[in-house]
């Protein structure tokens, strides 16, 4: 009898599993859908802030704490929005960058910031 | 212009402001910006009006004009403005004797990379010497 009781409230569970799972899935291809939109519509305006940043770091020497912060906060924004509906290298890029951010960028974490923002750049001129 | 034209003025401008052969400054309250023939201090938009920041926008002198450096801001924003974020970018020059500035490049403008502008912008706030406009400010006082 008491097998009996488990087996049957193991089988309600199992369905309401499902359609919990049913929901959540919904609600990340409704999130993912967002994030594709958002991206269509600022994908180049994030590209040319990054590019200009990068650009400010490296060519022009202004390794001032203003535009690293503007950097981060380019970061962070990517992850932000995009998250979703980013490849698995595309996250690890971009939360590298902000880590490394948070020490600022010396003559040793500089070569694999450059990396990060130069794959996100890459990223960023994909048309969707 | 031509594009050619544009990429190569904005690339000496950036040349420029980096050996400090140009001098920018924030834009005075009382300098006389010059228009251009279809816009008033906003640029008209239905939908995100955007009018000129002057605490943001830079001007330097350049011979016998000025090159500016300009900024629109949305008129309707809910959250504080940081440029170069949503805003309009917008590089000029204008002399004392023509009526209108030409304007060299803007946010908007087809087939020019606009990073080239934004970096100009990043440069010239870094780069713009406040104590001279401080100095300037009181002595017109």
């Amino acid at each position: 009898m008491t097998w009996e009781i488990f087996g049957r409230i193991a089988d309600v569970l199992g369905v309401i599993s499902f359609f919990v799972s049913l929901g959540i899935f919904q609600r990340i291809y409704a999130k993912a859908e967002m994030q594709k939109a958002t991206y269509i519509k600022e994908r180049k305006e994030l590209f040319s802030h990054l590019k200009a940043l990068q650009q400010n770091i490296w060519d022009d020497g202004l390794n001032t704490p203003q535009l690293q912060d503007a950097l981060q906060t380019k970061m962070f924004e990517y992850q932000i929005k995009y998250f979703f509906i980013s490849s698995p290298r595309c996250i690890f890029h971009a939360f590298r960058c902000s880590y490394l951010l948070k020490k600022g960028i010396n003559h040793l974490n500089a070569p694999k910031i450059r990396e990060d923002i130069n794959y996100l750049l890459a990223r960023l001129s994909k048309k969707e | 212009m031509e594009i050619a034209n544009i990429i190569m003025f904005i690339n000496k401008t950036i040349s420029k402001t980096l050996a400090e052969e140009l001098c920018w400054n924030v834009l005075p309250n009382d300098f006389d910006v010059k228009f251009l023939p279809s816009q008033t201090d906003s640029i008209l938009d239905d939908i995100n009006p955007f009018s000129l920041s002057r605490i943001h926008s830079f001007m330097s002198p350049y011979k016998s004009g000025h090159i500016l450096l300009l900024v629109y801001e949305p008129e309707h924003s809910f959250l504080p403005i940081s440029p170069p974020d949503g805003c309009f970018l917008s590089l000029r020059m204008q002399d004392e004797h023509s009526q209108y500035p030409v304007e060299i490049i803007n946010s908007d403008t087809l087939g020019i990379d606009s990073s080239l502008l934004l970096r100009l912008y990043n440069l010239v706030v870094n780069k713009s010497s406040t104590v001279h406009s401080l100095i300037d400010d009181f002595l017109n006082s």
